[in-house]
């Protein structure tokens, strides 16, 4: 009785740093991926973190493998001093995501555009699905404005008026 | 000495189930939050979901606490009468909770010192939300601010097709 209690609790405590290791591995490998993509300027890497068949749900981006490969490619030739500064990486399950703060001065053309010298700064939260020891699916938020404007593709929205409420008691 | 193995043993195993315990009691904390206060409208039931002292890292909302999330949330629902909040995915891990969020809401009353707009905003956020003691007690955003800006009427519509540059 008192081994097979015991074996029991032996196997839990196994499962639960099984667990637990996994979680620390699909970590791993993400802030390996954002080190050997973005920051070292090598979009060719992602053949060893993205999976054959990886799913890009941002429809903004071009799909699978090969669009990530081309997308980072026309980035980094917009951005040349492009870098990623993981701010958070949170992960259970098969599942983590990241907060990013990307910078990058715009001294490459971008779409046919000349480079406009601008600085950019902007964050995203990247959520990814990691199956077989590969990123194998990705979904995001993207803080978008800051990008179109260093890219001197919007203007600026206007400030907002001073609210009529501005000295108005807290609720 | 087999009986403090077993002891030692026993401890680690239930470290396991605990720890789960714990991450499902703070995705439901931030379940109940959205449906409680964001989607019945009620910033006064705050209190049972955010810590007092609350610490709000986007610097676009005040940074007031507990009481300054019920001021921004009464704003919100002065200019969308019907906000929503969608959660799409939860992941939680040690005291961190992350929701990847879909809100949606028509402009139908002043917000932001400017009139309703009549416009339908869908915007996505991702809310970094550290628990403790049970209440949220600070978080981090992402927000997707091109989406926010053409709903608020801000900027325009980028063209269609969207090139690779809205990204």
């Amino acid at each position: 009785m008192r081994s097979l209690v015991l074996a029991g609790c032996v196997m839990a405590a196994a499962l639960s740093s099984a667990r637990a290791a996994d979680v620390e591995a699909n970590k791993a490998l993400y802030r390996h991926y954002i080190e050997d993509t973005w920051n070292k300027h090598d979009p060719s890497a992602v053949g060893r973190y993205l999976a054959p068949d990886y799913i890009e749900h941002n429809t903004n981006l071009p799909p699978g493998l090969e669009g990530r490969k081309k997308f980072m490619a026309t980035v980094l030739t917009a951005f040349p001093d492009y870098h990623a500064e993981i701010q958070e990486v949170v992960a259970e399950g098969d599942r983590v995501v990241a907060r990013v703060q990307f910078t990058g001065t715009n001294e490459g053309p971008y779409d046919g555009r000349p480079p406009t010298h601008n600085k950019l700064s902007f964050n995203t939260a990247d959520f990814f699905r990691i199956a077989d020891g590969k990123i194998a699916e990705h979904w995001d938020v993207v803080n978008v404005l800051p990008r179109l404007i260093a890219l001197g593709l919007i203007q600026p929205p206007a400030p907002a008026p001073k609210p009529a409420d501005a000295t108005a008691k807290p609720h | 000495m087999r009986a403090l193995a077993i002891a030692v043993l026993t401890c680690l195993a239930a470290c396991g189930p605990a720890a789960a315990a714990d991450l499902e009691a703070n995705k439901l904390l931030i379940r109940a939050y959205y449906e409680e206060v964001y989607n019945k409208h009620q910033p006064e039931a705050s209190d049972r979901f955010v810590a007092k002292d609350f610490i709000e890292h986007n610097p676009r909302l005040p940074h007031e606490g507990l009481a300054g999330t019920k001021k921004f949330l009464n704003t919100v629902f002065a200019g969308f009468s019907d906000y929503h909040a969608e959660i799409q995915q939860l992941v939680a891990e040690g005291d961190w909770v992350v929701a990847r969020m879909r809100f949606t809401g028509t402009n139908d009353g002043p917000y932001d010192g400017r009139p309703a707009t009549g416009n339908k905003l869908v915007f996505s956020t991702s809310n970094f939300y550290r628990i403790e003691n049970g209440k949220i007690a600070e978080r981090w955003d992402v927000v997707d601010t091109l989406a926010r800006a053409v709903g608020l009427g801000l900027v325009p519509a980028p063209n269609a097709p969207t090139p690779p540059a809205s990204r």
